[in-house]
């Protein structure tokens, strides 16, 4: 259980841990900044969202906030995300899919919340488009950070939006009821059984 | 303790090894991490981590969860208490010897 070692190899072998805890260190400190930023955008969508939705803003403005969000707060973000070319843990993984469902729930239930006279926010031709291609922009960017999963998920939403566009609204809102609330449970399946895997027997 | 290469009392053979010891610094920054990012950050083989991580594993230093990713395994590695106290009292016992030698850490 006793080792043999010098002073000076004791010195080195100290100075060994401590680059290393600092290189480690500024690596969690850059993931939790991602994630922070990843949270900010999604979170001042989803304000934009509400802004545009209750005092019943022209689709053109609506247009206009939107792009104006992403541009203020994604491009810097994408610069910043993509100059720390370091990997993400597999905590920050878990992470970022949290904030995925969490964002997919939020789209949801804002497509369920009646106004005051009763009617559906999202019945606007244009906002039906809006919401899930934003919230699929959203998961692409979160994939720059956290690999190709969330990637084909916002690319599947955007597509799933766009399919939408071409059907009769009926069909329309049900074709997006049942492909985000599909979207959800399929996420809900894949974490649940990447929980309970067996054990692999190599590494 | 004064003599160059002279057993030290408890200085713990298991965390000596440059490797291991690289192993426990980041788990203990990280709590946990898996199998590719050991390997990117102490830039050793497959073979090599794999048979580090079994002497800490054997000592409880670690706990191994391997799981799959789909159709890929995957390994985890987490620090247990017992871990990060053994890597606490190694950095301890290495600080005092160099005091021991009259040396600055």
């Amino acid at each position: 259980m006793n080792a043999p070692i010098d002073p000076l190899e004791a010195k080195g072998t100290l100075e060994y841990v401590r680059d290393l805890m600092q290189r480690t260190r500024t690596t969690v400190e850059d993931s939790w900044r991602a994630l922070v930023r990843i949270g900010l955008w999604q979170f001042l969508g989803l304000i934009g969202i509400f802004v545009i939705v209750r005092w019943d803003l022209d689709p053109k403005y609506a247009n206009w906030t939107w792009h104006a969000l992403f541009v203020v707060t994604v491009l810097p973000g994408i610069l910043l995300g993509r100059s720390r070319r370091k990997p993400p843990t597999d905590l920050d993984r878990r992470r970022s899919i949290a904030l995925l469902v969490f964002v997919l729930v939020a789209g949801a239930v804002l497509f369920l919340i009646p106004d005051d006279e009763g009617a559906m926010w999202f019945t606007g031709d244009g906002l039906l488009l809006y919401v899930p291609v934003f919230v699929g922009c959203l998961c692409i960017l979160d994939g720059l950070f956290f690999g190709k999963t969330a990637i084909a998920l916002g690319a599947w939403v955007i597509g799933a939006a766009v399919a939408g566009r071409f059907m009769p609204l009926e069909v329309r809102l049900l074709w997006m009821a049942f492909a985000f609330g599909g979207t959800l449970t399929a996420v809900g399946f894949v974490l649940r059984r990447r929980l309970r895997t067996p054990e692999a027997t190599t590494s | 303790v004064t003599d160059a290469g002279a057993p030290l009392p408890n200085l713990d053979e298991t965390l000596h090894a440059r490797a291991r010891l690289g192993i426990m610094t980041l788990l203990v920054q990280w709590g946990k991490g898996d199998f590719p990012t050991l390997k990117k950050f102490l830039d050793l083989t497959d073979g090599n981590l794999g048979a580090h991580i079994r002497v800490l594993d054997e000592a409880g230093y670690v706990t191994v969860d391997k799981t799959f990713a789909g159709r890929k395994p995957k390994t985890t590695v987490k620090v247990t208490a017992a871990g990060r106290k053994a890597f606490q009292a190694y950095l301890a016992e290495l600080q005092r010897l160099i005091e021991l030698a009259g040396d600055k850490p």
